[in-house]
């Protein structure tokens, strides 16, 4: 039987902005919730506030990809706050994905530059400057297993590789730590 | 090259300092993840230079395992685990525990750590060869029905890791459980007898994760003083940097240590001698009375760059297992 037990609150807000034609695409687990064509020199709020269904309980994949029709030097993406179901998660709680492009290969190619950009990936902080995927991987629902894996249950050692998520997304909002709690 | 090990923080001669085992990035099937990874690891290949070029420096001798090489088509398969590869040998102190000495291979808690001991052979060997003793814990099945016992691992076949036991002289500290059980500390206990044991109480986690002793007399310890065994009550305990973080996106078992809730990697720190300590340079950078405090029992904290630490979960002493210091079976209480 359907159940709406996993539509919950999602909340997601950002800025973008560059000097040549650019676009934002927002997909929670692979459906595209947003989309949007920014003219250059404009700079955009993104806000989308709704409700998106989860269906079930596990790992999700919010990814904001953000593309742009011609390289440029001024141009910036601020993540603002992502909320689901009143709890958030913090803009800077994702993994950085550049996308490849010739200044990317030539950094990579430089000791100084492929520095630069591992530092950058590592803490990406909540202001992207490079075209790319940023991706956030909460937990939505109960918790199938304790988080260490000194704990494990049966079925994880069956896993071999398991994935754990950077957020837990409580369904019972009073059970969310209170840091995360956010009201609107 | 012999193995003496009687504490964490005299003199250290000669250690092991973990490797990347970069094939293990092919296990990670999602491209972009793989590609995180794999500037995770440039990142931790330069830490690790500039942990070995510190080393160097101090005049110990640095060995290194060799990594097992993973091969899609011949996973490691025992009765009850299936598994591609070994864990990263970046982490030569959980596996293995030198004491007095010998070597003991640890029947570890962590299943993809089963077949760590091919990676570390050739160390073991050569020491062996020079006169060390060289045993084996019980080894373990990993069997489901081990884990229907308790969620704690308290009971059940014999498990215990390496950092779940650290010397101190004549004094051998255990974890309370999870990390070893009752069984594994009564193989401990039986085996080696001549040491005062005391079960730090309240310790989920690897020791490394609580406390590292400084130098006889001073400890940087998570655990409150009043929490500490009493052996301590005369020492002096320096609180370490607590991290407010959030735990990161676990993709790999197999790469990185997901242990979060039990470990404060500001404490996972490895002493050269008694008056050098290694520390991670955000800590000096940021934590300057900690440091402070710590320089003001004559001991240098030497800073080195570790960006990778929050996405592995592992830190310095992880990273490193002494085989040989000057320490002996002393009285330190």
């Amino acid at each position: 039987m359907a159940s709406n037990r996993y539509n919950l609150s999602t909340y997601i807000l950002f800025k973008c902005f560059s000097e040549h034609r650019h676009s934002v695409t927002v997909d929670i687990d692979g459906d595209t919730v947003f989309r949007k064509d920014i003219p250059a020199g404009e700079e955009l709020t993104v806000k989308n506030d709704g409700h998106h269904d989860f269906v079930n309980p596990g790992l999700k994949k919010i990814v904001i990809t953000w593309k742009g029709e011609k390289e440029c030097e001024n141009k910036w993406l601020k993540m603002g706050k992502i909320v689901i179901n009143n709890q958030e998660i913090f803009p800077h709680h994702c993994r950085y994905h550049p996308f490849d492009n010739e200044y990317i290969l030539d950094q990579r190619n430089s000791l100084v530059g492929s520095k630069e950009i591992t530092r950058k990936i590592l803490f990406p902080g909540e202001t992207f400057g490079w075209f790319g995927r940023i991706a956030y991987t909460p937990y939505v629902g109960p918790r199938p297993f304790r988080y260490s894996i000194r704990t494990k249950t049966k079925d994880e050692i069956a896993m071999g590789l398991i994935t754990k998520p950077s957020r837990h997304i409580e369904v019972d909002q009073d059970e969310a730590p209170l840091l995360v709690r956010r009201k609107f | 090259m012999k193995i003496n090990r009687y504490d964490n923080f005299t003199k250290c001669r000669s250690l092991i300092l973990g490797s990347l085992n970069w094939s293990l990035l092919e296990l990670i099937e999602d491209d972009e993840d793989r590609k995180y990874f794999t500037d995770v690891f440039h990142s931790v290949d330069e830490t690790l230079l500039e942990m070995k070029r510190v080393f160097l420096d101090f005049g110990i001798k640095v060995v290194r395992p060799e990594p097992l090489v993973v091969d899609k088509d011949r996973p490691l398969v025992t009765p009850f685990l299936t598994m591609p590869a070994v864990s990263n040998s970046l982490t030569p102190y959980n596996t293995f525990l030198c004491l007095k000495d010998t070597v003991v291979e640890c029947p570890s808690i962590n299943d993809v750590a089963f077949f760590d001991h091919v990676q570390y052979k050739h160390i073991w060997q050569e020491c062996f060869d020079n006169g060390s003793k060289w045993m084996a814990g019980p080894i373990p099945t990993h069997g489901p029905d081990q884990f229907e016992l308790d969620e704690d691992r308290k009971y059940g076949e014999i498990l215990f890791d390496g950092p779940a036991l650290e010397p101190v002289g004549d004094v051998l500290l255990s974890s309370e459980k999870v990390v070893i059980n009752d069984r594994g500390r009564k193989w401990i206990e039986q085996w080696y007898p001549e040491f005062k044991h005391h079960v730090v109480k309240g310790t989920n986690g690897h020791l490394d994760g609580y406390f590292t002793i400084l130098k006889p007399g001073v400890i940087m310890s998570i655990i409150p003083k009043d929490k500490l065994p009493d052996i301590f009550k005369s020492w002096t305990v320096i609180r370490p940097p607590v991290g407010n973080f959030a735990q990161p996106e676990i993709t790999s078992r197999f790469i990185q240590d997901d242990d979060f809730e039990n470990t404060t990697i500001g404490v996972n720190n490895f002493s050269m001698d008694e008056g050098n300590i290694m520390v991670m340079k955000h800590i000096v950078d940021h934590h300057p009375d900690v440091i402070r405090e710590i320089e003001k029992h004559g001991i240098n904290c030497i800073p080195v760059q570790y960006d990778a630490v929050r996405v592995l979960g592992i830190g310095f002493s992880c990273m490193t297992g002494a085989i040989s210091r000057d320490g002996g079976f002393e009285n330190y209480f």
